[in-house]
């Protein structure tokens, strides 16, 4: 879906879904980039991987943690409270972070489109 | 010419839609950087907001290489290119040092946020020696 082009009308709404899930997909490139090659029961800071543009927000998790979240494309970890109603469907909750998937087709397109390490 | 062209003239070769520009890896290649980024959004239709926006994105991968990819005794490039296509402003800075995880990292993760939600399309990759941070912005 990151290949296509933005030609085309799409209305507000569509925008700011397909906006944030691509601010969510974002966010799990900087994780995976800056995951520590360290034990799985060692912690790392990883950011907050919700649809808001302004969000900064870090979760510090066990390595083990984080790769449970990342045991599918289409999951990704959030600050609690940060999930968009419109784009997220609450999965897990924990006390330091939830785990979300994508409501709509498009956007779990795109998850798995920028999931290098789905098959 | 821009502030980075003065400042540095060596290694700014036109690309198709684009340009390539190379740097060492010191504070000057993020002014330069960030001038030469800013002037080529504008140059292809860019709103002042999404002007910025490129600024500011290029600005921290650029800092994040100067900061994070080489050791404090080692000489390292970094290296800007950019192209535009079917609406979309592409442009990828690469360094070639240890990438991240293998170092101190304090600040890493912030500056790799303020890009991801800058913005539309962010994909960081590491193979072998270096790091290229690509980043894909919808002409608007």
């Amino acid at each position: 879906m990151t290949s296509e082009g933005p030609k085309g009308e799409r209305s507000s709404t569509e925008r700011f879904k397909r906006r944030a899930a691509a601010a969510e997909i974002n966010g799990r490139q900087v994780n995976e980039a800056i995951e520590p090659r360290g034990r799985p029961e060692e912690t790392a800071v990883f950011v907050c991987e919700c649809g808001h543009l302004g969000c900064s927000e870090t979760v510090e998790l066990a390595i083990a943690e984080y790769e449970a979240v990342r045991t599918d494309f289409d999951r990704f970890l959030i600050v609690p409270g940060h999930e968009i109603e419109e784009v997220d469907q609450v999965v897990e909750r924990r006390d330091s972070y939830f785990v979300v998937i994508k409501r709509e087709p498009e956007a779990r397109q795109m998850a798995r489109a920028s999931d290098e390490r789905s098959p | 010419m821009t502030l980075g062209d003065r400042q540095a003239p060596a290694a700014a070769n036109p690309t198709l839609g684009g340009f390539e520009l190379s740097r060492p890896a010191e504070r000057e290649a993020v002014t330069a950087f960030r001038h030469r980024a800013a002037a080529f959004a504008a140059e292809n239709g860019a709103s002042p907001e999404l002007v910025n926006d490129v600024a500011l994105a290029v600005s921290e991968a650029a800092t994040n290489a100067v900061k994070y990819a080489y050791g404090p005794d080692e000489v390292g490039s970094v290296d800007l290119s950019t192209t535009v296509e079917e609406g979309w402003l592409t442009l990828r800075v690469t360094d070639r040092g240890a990438g991240f995880g293998t170092g101190s990292s304090d600040g890493l993760g912030l500056g790799l946020m303020i890009i991801a939600r800058l913005c539309d399309h962010l994909k960081i990759i590491q193979e072998g020696s270096g790091t290229q941070v690509l980043m894909r912005f919808v002409l608007r």
